[in-house]
């Protein structure tokens, strides 16, 4: 359960996210979209307390990020927006760090070797990052999000960049995490994944939430058929005239 | 700390595992762990006395008077200190790599660890600075006063350590802080810049004053220095200049205490700094970010890259002012583009080469050219020093070009006129640079007017495109910026070739000179000739590694 109230966020003078409110129940997977600068990054890192957030209230199955943070972050799991892993680490060592950084070290071994065959890392084990490809790299990120096992679990893009295979995986990783009773929030571009793959959509335009909900509520608020897409009712939901202002619910 | 100490410890055995493991790594690695070596070894000797520096040129230090010293070194730390903590307002120094925001920062480890760990890495850092500098530039210096350097030299280095630690960690403060408060704590923020800023004020005044009351700049400098306001505001800056002179003067009981104070000083801005309840992470990311990625470009090489970036920092820029017009086809067009590019992306570069010429000439002018009187009509010579010097330029812009490969090969246009554009290009910019250069000594040393300047003026852009075409070659054969094996190789290659290139010329020079005792000009035209030859033997070459290159294999 992860529970984000009026979270607001400046950086300086600029409102990156502005007053939001949502929560991702167990069991579910949210997704966030909205178009660049939107405040989705910036949302999530909010949560993984990479910034201060300026306003607002985050709390981590009830454990509130502010007041008691490294407890709240252990609960955590994240995978970043292209992803930067440490070059000079070897895959292995990588795992090991995250595992130990979130203090999880017991069945460390299996679970590693697992996440490694599963994404294709095991051959590449003993190399140093440096050598991995750009997608090798996203899917070290998986792995090491999945390595210690947090109840909440927050993806940032994380299909840019992956072959079929490794979306695959993802996808089941993310389907089976659900059916664990985890709660899963992720932030794509790609609206074909959001739609097959979430429970609801909150979409974000200029830090605020301007819709929220099934696809079918989606297409009800943009008034639109139930035969327009998800791209048709995002399109329209974030452009910028102001006759898309939604009435309040 | 235990994950911590894991990652740096696994970072560090990696590192030098990677490195050794390859020779081309290596190579570099030790010519640079030399060079370094021998300025310590040589610092050691110093302090030791074994030797006596070679340059007798200290003598101009054993001139000046004590207090003189210390002023230009308590000026030099304290400007130092202001525009550090000035800058801490607006961007932070503290860096942190792109793989610690992306998985160390979410991760639950305690965030004073952190940045416990990353102070103290900074600190061997500067204290490792403080001792090279204090090694390679102080030890000679003291040396050739003929004092010993320990064990006052210890306090010394220990000294300005305490200073760049304070300056650093309050800086940290400052931007930790104004970052979040940036509303809140702006009078606050006004106040202190206005205390930074109120001693060079002072000292200005006090300095105008003097000048105006006793017409010597010299004591009038002594005099703002030693004005009050400025003595108060930065006294650490002071005690460290006067600790900085212990090996000259010896150390009274007073500078004892102001050792202390400067460590006291250092550990108290330090437990300011680690009482701040802020996130660090956040105001870190903005620098760390822009830092990696230049960084990145630095290591590939990637010079016109950074200088985008830089441009890009500045915000979209209207690039107003001279343009040049577009023209030609084919590879004159490519011509064109190249020309508009190198323009456009280094600009302050084009401005300073317009600039420092001018200025070298007039310091000249008003140093030495009284002295060589005689020598002065064939200072033109100089001419191509400078090309020789702008030709090892040239590689680095070609690669750069090489990355558009892949464009470059699908143009209906012959490798070796893509070759010759480029150097053209290049000789282009040249040109102009010596053109520059020539104007500046026509203009400002009248005894150079002669045959030799303008001959040289004739000679310089053919010697340029001979330098230039050869050292595309190792810019085509290595063409990956992104290995730093390969950029050591073509540079060294370039070199090479460069300094091959213009033997021809100096061979011809002297035949016809010395031996057969042609005119100037005569000379100009066949060495010119010669250099054609070359130039286009080396546009062949490069024009045909460049139709067998594949830009798609690494
Ligand atoms: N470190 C930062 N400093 C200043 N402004 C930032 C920073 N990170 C993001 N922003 C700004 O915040 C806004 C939201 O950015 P972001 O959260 O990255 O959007 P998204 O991930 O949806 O593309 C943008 O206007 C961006 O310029
Ligand atoms: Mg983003």
């Amino acid at each position: 359960m992860l529970r984000v109230s009026n979270l607001t966020k400046y950086y300086k003078k600029t409102l990156a996210v502005d007053s939001l409110s949502f929560d991702v129940r167990d069991g579910e997977i949210v997704g966030l979209l909205g178009p660049n600068g939107a405040g989705k990054t910036t949302v999530l890192r909010c949560v993984t307390g990479i910034v201060q957030p300026t306003d607002g209230v985050i709390e981590v199955e009830g454990v509130n990020l502010s007041t008691n943070e490294e407890d709240a972050k252990r609960r955590i799991a994240f995978v970043p927006e292209v992803p930067t892993p440490y070059e000079m680490l070897t895959v292995y060592e990588h795992l090991r760090f995250i595992a130990m950084a979130y203090q999880t070290m017991d069945s460390f071994e299996e679970r590693a070797e697992t996440l490694m065959h599963r994404f294709d890392l095991y051959d590449k084990r003993g190399d140093l990052v440096l050598s991995l490809s750009k997608g090798m790299k996203q899917k070290l990120a998986i792995a090491c999000a999945f390595v210690h096992d947090a109840h909440v679990v927050l993806l940032d893009e994380p299909l840019i960049g992956i072959d079929p295979r490794g979306v695959h995986e993802l996808k089941e990783m993310i389907t089976s995490a659900k059916q664990e009773g985890k709660s899963i929030l992720i932030s794509t571009h790609m609206l074909d994944t959001a739609e097959r793959l979430c429970d609801r959509i909150i979409i974000l335009r200029k830090g605020a939430i301007v819709a929220e909900g099934n696809l079918a509520e989606l297409h009800e608020r943009a008034r639109m058929g139930t035969d327009a897409s998800l791209e048709d009712v995002f399109l329209t939901l974030t452009e910028e005239s102001p006759t898309n202002l939604l009435a309040p619910q | 700390m235990k994950p911590l100490i894991y990652l740096e410890i696994r970072q560090i055995i990696n590192s030098i595992k990677y490195a050794t493991r390859s020779p081309k790594r290596l190579i570099p690695l030790l010519l640079m762990g030399a060079w370094i070596c021998s300025w310590l070894i040589q610092g050691t000797a110093f302090v030791s006395g074994d030797i006596k520096p070679r340059h007798t040129d200290l003598g101009l230090i054993q001139h000046l008077p004590v207090e003189t010293i210390e002023a230009i070194i308590f000026i030099v730390l304290s400007i130092g200190s202001m525009m550090v903590m000035y800058n801490a307002f607006s961007s932070g120094t503290m860096v942190f790599s792109l793989a610690h925001i992306d998985f160390l920062f979410p991760t639950p480890v305690s965030r004073r660890h952190v940045l416990l760990l990353q102070l103290f890495k900074d600190y061997i850092k500067y204290g490792f600075y403080v001792t090279f500098l204090f090694l390679v530039i102080g030890a000679p210096m003291y040396s050739g006063l003929g004092v010993a350097l320990f064990p006052w030299g210890l306090l010394s280095i220990t000294a300005v350590t305490a200073l760049l630690l304070t300056v650093v960690n309050l800086s940290h403060t400052i931007y930790i802080v104004f970052t979040f408060g940036f509303e809140r704590l702006r009078q606050a923020g006004i106040l202190i810049k206005i205390a930074l800023g109120i001693g060079p004020v002072t000292a200005v005044g006090f300095g105008i004053y003097q000048y105006i009351q006793t017409g010597s700049s010299y004591a009038s400098i002594l005099w703002a220095t030693n004005s009050p306001v400025v003595s108060f505001v930065f006294a650490p800056a002071r005690w460290c200049a006067t600790l900085l002179l212990a090996p000259l003067l010896g150390v009274t009981a007073e500078e004892w205490f102001h050792f202390v104070c400067l460590w006291l000083l250092a550990g108290a801005s330090f437990a300011l700094l680690m009482s701040r309840r802020e996130n660090i992470y956040e105001p870190s990311l903005g620098i760390s970010t822009r830092f990696a990625l230049r960084r990145q470009r630095m290591r590939f090489g990637d010079f016109a890259g950074a200088r985008v970036d830089a441009l890009k920092e500045k915000g979209t820029r209207h690039l107003g002012g001279l343009d040049i017009p577009p023209f030609g086809a084919g590879a004159t067009a490519l011509l064109w583009k190249s020309l508009v590019v190198r323009y456009r992306v280094s600009r302050s570069q084009v401005a300073l080469m317009l600039i420092v010429p001018v200025l070298v000439i007039f310091v000249i002018k008003h140093t030495i050219a009284d002295q060589i009187t005689d020598m002065l009509p064939y200072a033109p010579a100089v001419l191509l020093y400078v090309v020789w010097l702008l030709s090892l330029t040239a590689p680095t812009e070609m690669r750069n070009e090489l990355k558009q490969a892949n464009i470059l090969k699908s143009m209906p246009i012959a490798a070796w006129k893509v070759m010759l554009a480029q150097t053209v290009n290049s000789v282009i910019y040249l040109t102009a640079g010596v053109l520059v250069f020539s104007g500046a000594m026509w203009w400002i040393i009248p005894e150079t007017r002669g045959p030799v300047l303008l001959s040289c003026i004739i000679g310089a852009p053919f010697l340029g495109f001979a330098n230039i075409s050869l050292t595309a070659i190792p810019g085509v054969l290595y063409p990956q910026n992104r290995d730093v094996a390969q950029n050591y190789i073509s540079g060294l290659l370039s070199f090479f070739l460069v300094s091959l290139a213009v033997i021809p010329s100096v061979v011809l020079g002297v035949l016809c000179l010395i031996f057969f005792r042609t005119s100037y000009y005569t000379a100009a035209l066949i060495i010119s000739a010669a250099n054609i030859a070359v130039g286009a033997a080396g546009v062949t070459i490069s024009g045909l590694i460049f139709r067998r290159y594949d830009p798609t294999g690494d």
